[in-house]
């Protein structure tokens, strides 16, 4: 077989832009396969429910599983919801920082459950008008149990799902849930005694940075730079977890959460009676 | 040269890598530790402490009559109570409601004739000056106020006329109202403790207690979320730990939280929720209930006068005395007298002589033999005289507190007691006059009287000035001057 050369090839530049330049064009080629670390944005600007935990769980969960996501920061807005809702998006926080850093921001509040979320994570910081804390339980007590002629069931608490006493005394065990991780998630950073913590009061930022209830005052930026230093990245990219996880969902709906008042504007209470890790405002004494 | 072309190659490769791997990595995260969370497994629903066995108690049988109110808005279902006026009727008293609406005040009134004891629990509306008038005097007469309220019954009034706003009206005020005069205040607030607590923060325990018979027996009560309350003059029967809080103020502190007034006669507590199942049966608060039990049922209560008809405790014999005689003018205001001993339950009979297995009612004259028995008990001094004897002068009638009243133109209606028997005296000038001063009684009591302890004077015709018919009879017969008349003074 006969070999042929082309003339240009035998020139010496020519070899050496060949085995110089090649092995680099390869080098480039290899490194534009190395991914730009994400911080991945998760927003919970919604009270706890089960549409809004979904949705946030599918955050953490494609947050966990893409390995380009090295960090998260989780920005909330939120003034708690349901108990078992915030447990789950609490389980699952904790599970995601398990593999990766969570920083969390809280906007206007995180009062309630959703400070419940916040000491999940790795960090706090809080605007200083931020409103953080509430930290305790709620609940509307059933009705005393009653029988009627239309309506039956096979026991006396089938409609009420236990008496009213039962009712107050298992808000304790979900106080209890709620005070310790307060205490695992904030540790040593907490410069409050528990009456303090559990009196269910909110604190403006710059008094929950005292109090040890937040790390550090600041904005998303300052957020995103932490989580980024925690996961040992630089110029990362910044993405919404959203689209991502959940390309075709459709928001959300806090009507569906929310009660509606009389005048069609939405109230602070939530539609259905349960227990609640949940922040009303103020009472609601206008007319139904 | 050639020897050195493949690591430079290489290192021409792993250049690009390696600063795009700095340019974003500084590190691999890596945590060290497992994320704790809370150890759910172990929290528990907290259980309430067992109540204390209860003494055998010795339950004598009463017949006290207790009031309940229900005509302020009181924020209770009769229901709640069970624990309490359950025990009550078990030991024979009767619980009746005071209810707004049908004889308003009066009713009231009446009702405070015959009771032993006044519940009021979680008042909203105001007691009326007169209620709280009627009241004060049923306690000075022996009568007994229970007065419960709770921070969880406060009343939301709706503005429905206005922008739909709301008005939470605690139930403080209306039972401070009623409670001022006997020196006990509640305040607006709640008692909470986030140290120790049974099942929730509001839910107190109370281990202080005051050396009374009413705190015997106790070492633990829960309350389920109550007022603290003050008191100048009275005594504090239990109050707080140092760890419990008031709302008002969110420090620590001791708190009374039920006490009795000066005279042990008015009981002021600030919640209610201890008395509903199953709260009663936590710790020592059956026995705490029981107490209250005695507390209503032992009330001393005296009755007086204005308590009429409901003076007598048993069948009631009307007797006349010597010199009345059973005339057609005495018949109907008799018949009316048994129709309103009657009407609340009290028979009676009429029968020719006293005697000791009932309770009497007497008619006689001033000049009746016999009764200076019943009068010396009263101070009461007779005139010596009869009517007809010395028109020149007036008789007068001795009564402590009222002085000189001529024996003209009035009856006197008294109360005394012999024993276990009572015994009402109506008296007047003759049997006519008895007639009329029968008329002066009613079902609510006497009119033109003038009630002081035991004793009423009551006009009869034109009141005090005038005098008895048979008295200006007689004395326009033996043809004498009317003498002249200075008020009710001859």
């Amino acid at each position: 077989m006969e070999y042929v050369k082309t003339k240009w090839l035998s020139h010496p530049a020519a070899s050496y832009v060949l085995w110089l330049g090649l092995p680099l064009i390869a080098g480039i080629l290899l490194a534009l396969l190395i991914p730009r670390p994400v911080i991945g944005m998760v927003y919970l600007r919604d009270a706890i429910y089960a549409e809004s935990a979904s949705d946030v769980i599918a955050q953490f969960r494609y947050a966990y599983d893409d390995p380009r996501v090295h960090a998260v920061v989780l920005v909330l807005d939120s003034p708690g919801g349901t108990v078992a809702d915030t447990e789950s998006l609490y389980l699952e926080l904790i599970r995601l920082r398990g593999r990766k850093p969570v920083v969390a921001v809280v906007e206007s509040m995180a009062a309630s459950g959703a400070y419940y979320l916040a000491v999940g994570a790795d960090r706090i910081i809080a605007k200083p008008s931020s409103q953080v804390g509430n930290v305790g339980v709620r609940t509307v007590l059933p009705d005393a149990p009653s029988v009627f002629e239309d309506e039956v069931s096979t026991g006396p608490y089938k409609f009420y799902g236990g008496s009213r006493d039962e009712t107050l005394r298992l808000l304790d065990p979900l106080k209890q849930g709620f005070y310790r991780a307060v205490i695992l998630g904030r540790g040593e950073a907490l410069k409050t005694h528990k009456d303090n913590i559990l009196s269910g009061k909110l604190y403006i930022g710059s008094e929950a940075l005292r109090y040890g209830l937040v790390d550090a005052l600041g904005a998303l930026s300052e957020a995103i730079d932490q989580a980024a230093g925690m996961a040992h990245v630089w110029n990362v990219e910044i993405r919404d977890l959203r689209p991502l996880a959940l390309p075709a969902a459709a928001d959300a709906d806090p009507d569906s959460f929310f009660r509606e008042n009389g005048d069609g504007s939405q109230s602070a209470y939530p539609r259905k009676a349960g227990v609640y890790y949940l922040y009303i405002p103020e009472p609601d004494r206008r007319l139904p | 040269m050639k020897r050195y072309r493949i690591p430079i190659a290489a290192a021409l490769i792993l250049l690009p890598v390696l600063i795009r791997t700095i340019w974003f990595y500084q590190g691999v995260f890596w945590r060290s530790h497992k994320i704790a969370t809370p150890e759910y497994e172990t929290f528990s629903i907290p259980q309430p402490p067992l109540s204390t066995p209860l003494p055998a108690a010795a339950e004598e049988s009463t017949s006290a009559i207790i009031l309940v109110d229900e005509a302020h808005g009181n924020m209770f279902a009769p229901a709640e109570l069970d624990s309490l006026t359950g025990l009550l009727q078990s030991r024979g008293a009767r619980v009746e409601s005071v209810i707004q609406g049908s004889y308003e005040d009066r009713s009231l009134a009446d009702q405070l004739k015959y009771a032993t004891a006044y519940v009021s629990v979680c008042p909203i509306y105001s007691y009326s000056t007169l209620e709280i008038q009627l009241l004060e005097d049923f306690v000075r007469r022996g009568g007994r106020l229970l007065i419960l309220t709770d921070p969880t019954r406060s009343a939301i009034v709706y503005d429905y006329y206005g922008y739909g706003s709301a008005t939470v009206t605690a139930d403080v005020v209306a039972a401070n109202g009623l409670l001022a005069s006997f020196d006990i205040a509640f305040l607006d607030d709640y008692l909470y403790n986030m140290t120790e607590y049974e099942g929730n923060y509001r839910n107190v325990y109370f281990r202080s207690f005051a050396d009374h018979p009413l705190t015997e027996d106790l070492s633990t009560v829960v309350l389920y979320a109550a007022h603290s309350l003050q008191t100048p003059t009275g005594t504090v029967l239990i109050q707080s730990s140092r760890t419990a809080k008031s709302s008002r103020t969110d420090s620590d502190g001791i708190y009374p939280v039920a006490a009795l007034d000066a005279t042990s006669s008015v009981l002021a507590i600030g919640d209610m929720t201890f008395l509903q199942p199953p709260y009663n049966q936590v710790a020592d608060n059956t026995v705490w209930i029981r107490h209250l039990a005695d507390f209503l049922l032992t009330a001393p209560r005296i009755r007086e006068l204005k308590d009429f008809p409901f003076l007598f405790r048993r069948e009631v014999a009307i007797v006349p005395l010597d010199d009345i005689a059973l005339s057609s003018s005495l018949l109907g205001p008799i018949q009316a007298l048994q129709r309103d001993l009657s009407g609340v339950g009290i028979p009676s009979r009429v029968a020719p002589a006293p005697d000791s297995a009932s309770d009497l009612i007497l008619l006689g004259t001033f000049y009746s033999s016999g009764i200076e028995t019943y009068l010396s008990s009263l101070g009461i001094r007779l005139p010596s005289l009869s009517p007809l004897s010395n028109y020149g002068s007036y008789p007068q009638i001795q009564i402590p507190g009222f002085g000189s009243v001529p024996a003209y133109g009035i009856g006197l209606i008294l109360l005394t007691r012999s024993g276990d028997q009572t015994i009402l005296l109506l008296l007047a000038e003759d049997s006519i006059s008895l007639s009329d001063l029968m008329d002066v009684i009613g079902p609510e009591g006497f009119s033109d009287c003038v009630l002081q302890g035991d004793v009423a004077v009551c006009g009869l015709g034109g009141g005090f000035d005038n005098f008895g018919d048979s008295w200006w009879q007689a004395f326009e017969d033996l043809d004498l001057t009317e003498p002249a008349m200075n008020g009710s003074e001859p």
